[in-house]
């Protein structure tokens, strides 16, 4: 792939994790609120996750948007999606909605609102997408540590 | 191994360690930072809707708050609760302020024994004086436990 659409992508979800992560700062509340309608959440310390995913996500975002550290960043980016689309998943399958569960449509508490499902699936798996390139990307132009 | 793995791995590392410090700094000097446990037990405790409309029928002035959420409020509360959106308070708590004014409890709930919200709503509520005289308990069933013994709900904004 390209360095130039590599590093696109890197900067698409680096300002993706900053929106997400930034708005969740600003209610934090909301977020602990949201966390519990996940059923996941009745396993998970959900007011530690509330209180330091966000700031997690703008770290994250910073890294990827400015390429300082973009690999590793990519990395746990990525897997925050795939955690994140996982749970979104379970809680979707288990609402009492009716209607099939991908055609739903979910107050998220990630920061953009009510989604429905399946496009949100379809933007992870983009997300998801980019991250994998940047986590390969060996070209010296856009990464802060080389490859010798 | 591939010298592009390792060095992705140890970058990782560093990124996650210092992702995770920035995390824990920056909750804990921000204003609007979360406490990491969870709130204390509020002092009362009404078990089931049974519990709840029997002490309604015993304290008429009693108000009910409903800590879901707007989104969860509007899609069904107790008929008559006011919602206290804790992502909104600026904008909540007042009515629930004048809606306590004279009453002798407050009964608080969120959707279920596993949700946290009506924990945090009751420690907001004391920190407000609200009640001004009286007490604050918590329906640990929620909307839930409401809902499974047959009790009407209401939906939309309107209490």
């Amino acid at each position: 792939m390209k360095p130039g659409i590599v590093a696109a992508g890197r900067i698409v979800v680096g300002l993706t994790l900053l929106i997400s992560g930034v708005s969740k700062v600003l209610e934090p509340s909301a977020f602990l609120s949201a966390i519990h309608d996940y059923p996941a959440a009745a396993h998970l310390p959900a007011n530690a996750l509330a209180a330091w995913l966000p700031w997690t996500e703008i770290f994250l975002g910073a890294c990827l948007a400015v390429g300082i550290g973009g690999r590793g960043a990519a990395l746990w980016s990525g897997l925050l999606v795939i955690a994140y689309s996982a749970v979104l998943v379970q809680r979707a399958v288990a609402s009492p909605q009716d209607g099939f569960w991908l055609f739903q449509t979910l107050d998220c508490g990630c920061g953009f609102g009510a989604v429905r499902v399946a496009i949100k699936l379809l933007e992870n798996a983009v997300l998801i997408a980019f991250c994998c390139s940047a986590v390969m990307a060996t070209d010296e132009r856009f990464v802060v540590t080389h490859d010798d | 191994m591939p010298r592009h793995t390792v060095r992705v791995g140890i970058e990782s590392l560093l990124v996650g360690v210092a992702a995770l410090l920035f995390a824990i700094v920056a909750n804990a000097v921000s204003p609007r930072g979360l406490a990491l446990s969870e709130p204390k037990e509020a002092s009362a405790v009404l078990e089931s809707a049974d519990d709840l409309v029997r002490f309604k029928g015993e304290h008429h002035a009693a108000v009910i708050v409903d800590a879901q959420g707007t989104f969860g409020y509007t899609g069904g509360h107790i008929p008559g609760a006011l919602c206290l959106d804790l992502g909104r308070v600026d904008t909540t708590l007042g009515p629930i302020m004048a809606a306590a004014s004279n009453a002798d409890a407050v009964i608080v709930y969120c959707k279920s024994s596993d949700c946290a919200n009506s924990l945090a709503a009751a420690n907001l509520l004391q920190q407000a004086h609200v009640p001004a005289s009286g007490q604050i308990l918590l329906y640990r069933g929620g909307i839930r436990d409401w809902t499974d013994r047959h009790h009407p709900i209401a939906e939309g904004r309107a209490p």
